[in-house]
């Protein structure tokens, strides 16, 4: 995939992302800020930040789906 | 997935989050961070869905408040799962996205596949709905008197009780109702979508709700089912019924306590759920349409059959309904059944629908002035009692009647408030400025419930 080829040549550690969401309460919505950093260390997916049950359940959903979407990353080492 | 460490935080850590429609947000954060995507300008979007498996992106709750708040936040956009997308296009001046699966999200985000921005017309969605119904007035024989009720109930947004035998035809009448209540206007079109919304109850692909809702709960109903509640409170059947009708047929089957907790939200028109960590607010600003027998056996004052209930159980059956509750129907009328002769005459042109709504739309009318510098009151039965005080203003003849009619029916100073409100409403009908005799005397008819010899 060029996805991936791409990837190779433009792959850099410890990079900060941001991302929004919303949590609803009641009518009212607030503004959820998702930080997610990927970097070397102790091969691990933590989760953190007040997430229930079904939010932590989505680090399995998540991996999965981008495995079948093709978008996984390879040659990682571990 | 990455196999390095991955740390994905949510912020702010102090507000709780519930359920999988972060998947979307966290899963393009980690490909991101991971340079599998661009992130250009993945900042100013709200992304919301959850993964399945496959890769596809499932529907999520409340796309319509989280719509509105990414306006206010200044997002300039809002991608969300595809069945969403025209609920959360309400939102004029936000560009609204809907995504199919995860791929699409992120050929998206890069550049490589352009998605069609979601339009919306909630104005003409919402032009198309109303107005429509399968049920009209002119489908109920008689009842002239009954219908009269409905339409002050429905000119001045009053609670209603009907009491009658079975099989008078009480809940043939209470669900057409909705077809001679106002159109809602859109901003509380929008406000039942937000709570319809945040149920999870629009469906695929829906808009604005267009006509008022109209819920029928069973009388097994829960306290939680009814005002809203459980660990991640969600609206109740009041909520659902906002700015609609809510109706309890065969009131006094209900449990106690179901009728009880809804005493509160009667008056202030919302509901506070409270919980350990935080408070959620529901709008619960509905009309109440109650209908219940006389008696268990239900023949108790009907002009043909005799009651064949035993002493003490008539007023055993009425002492389920407590009297605060009462206190807040406005208006009560007893519906005695239709007379062979009456049922029989099919031909006789009923007054439609329609033909009613006009009436009250002009009784509205007619009190919008009156409510136009105060937020939030848009009909008499909104009124709170400073406010009933200024404007329902009787003259002497109208006290005495007054007086008379409390000290002889033992009403309580609630019941006064419901009676000058209702016949305010009466007024409004008949187009007067000032509310006569005649309004007053027929609003005090309708407490037939507070009357001391009903059931003996």
């Amino acid at each position: 995939m060029v996805m991936r080829q791409e990837l190779k040549k433009t792959y850099f550690c410890y990079m900060l992302v941001k991302t929004y969401g919303s949590a609803v309460f009641g009518v009212n919505a607030h503004k959820i800020t998702i930080e997610v950093n990927i970097g070397s260390g102790q091969v691990k997916y933590f989760m953190v930040g007040l997430p229930d049950n079904a939010v932590k359940e989505s680090q399995l959903r998540i991996e999965t789906a981008l495995k079948i979407t093709g978008l996984e990353c390879q040659g990682r080492g571990l | 997935m990455p196999r390095q460490r991955v740390v994905v935080n949510m912020a702010p850590a102090d507000i709780r989050k519930e359920g999988s429609a972060y998947d979307l947000a966290i899963a393009t954060g980690i490909l991101a961070s991971s340079n599998q995507m661009k992130t250009g300008d993945l900042e100013t979007y709200i992304i919301m869905g959850e993964l399945s498996l496959d890769g596809g992106v499932l529907p999520i709750k409340g796309a319509l408040p989280i719509a509105i708040q990414a306006l206010k936040d200044g997002f300039k956009g809002i991608i969300l799962p595809a069945q969403n997308a025209r609920e959360a296009a309400i939102v004029k001046d936000l560009e609204v996205y809907g995504v199919k699966n995860l791929a699409e999200l992120v050929n998206f985000i890069n550049g490589k596949q352009s998605i069609e921005r979601t339009l919306a017309d909630p104005r003409k969605d919402y032009e198309e709905q109303s107005g429509i119904f399968a049920v009209d007035f002119s489908d109920v024989q008689g009842q002239e008197n009954i219908k009269r009720a409905m339409e002050i109930a429905a000119a001045g947004g009053h609670n209603i009780i009907l009491i009658g035998p079975p099989g008078a035809g009480k809940t043939m009448l209470a669900k057409r109702l909705p077809t001679i209540l106002p159109p809602m206007t859109l901003h509380e079109a929008l406000e039942t979508t937000k709570i319809h919304s945040v149920a999870g109850k629009l469906g695929d692909n829906a808009s604005l709700i267009g006509i008022r809702p109209f819920r029928s709960p069973h009388h097994t109903i829960s306290d939680v089912a009814l005002v809203g509640g459980g660990g991640i409170p969600q609206p109740g059947e009041i909520s659902m019924a906002h700015n609609g009708v809510l109706f309890l047929d065969e009131l006094p089957e209900f449990k106690r306590t179901v009728l009880e907790v809804m005493r509160q939200p009667l008056e202030e028109r919302k509901v506070t759920i409270s919980r350990a960590r935080f408070a959620v607010e529901y709008p619960a600003s509905f009309m109440l349409v109650a209908s219940m027998n006389p008696c268990p056996c239900g023949y108790y004052n009907h002009p043909e059959k005799d009651c064949v209930c035993g002493a003490g159980v008539v007023q055993k059956y009425l002492s389920k309904i407590s009297g605060p509750l009462l206190d807040r129907i406005d208006i009560h009328i007893e519906v005695t059944p239709v007379s062979f002769d009456e049922l029989a005459s099919r031909r006789q042109s009923n007054e439609t629908s329609k033909a009613v709504r006009e009436r009250v739309l002009n009784a509205r009318e007619f009190q919008k002035s009156r409510f136009e510098k105060t937020e939030g009151i848009y009909s008499n039965a909104m009124m709170p009692t400073k406010m009933v005080m200024e404007i329902c203003v009787i003259n002497a003849i109208g006290q005495t009647l007054l007086k008379k009619a409390m000290q002889r029916l033992n009403l309580s100073a609630r019941a006064y408030d419901r009676i000058l409100k209702v016949s305010r409403t009466i007024a409004d009908l008949a187009q007067s400025d000032d509310i006569k005799v005649e309004h007053l005397a027929e609003a005090i008819h309708y407490r037939s419930l507070d009357r001391e010899n009903w059931a003996g």
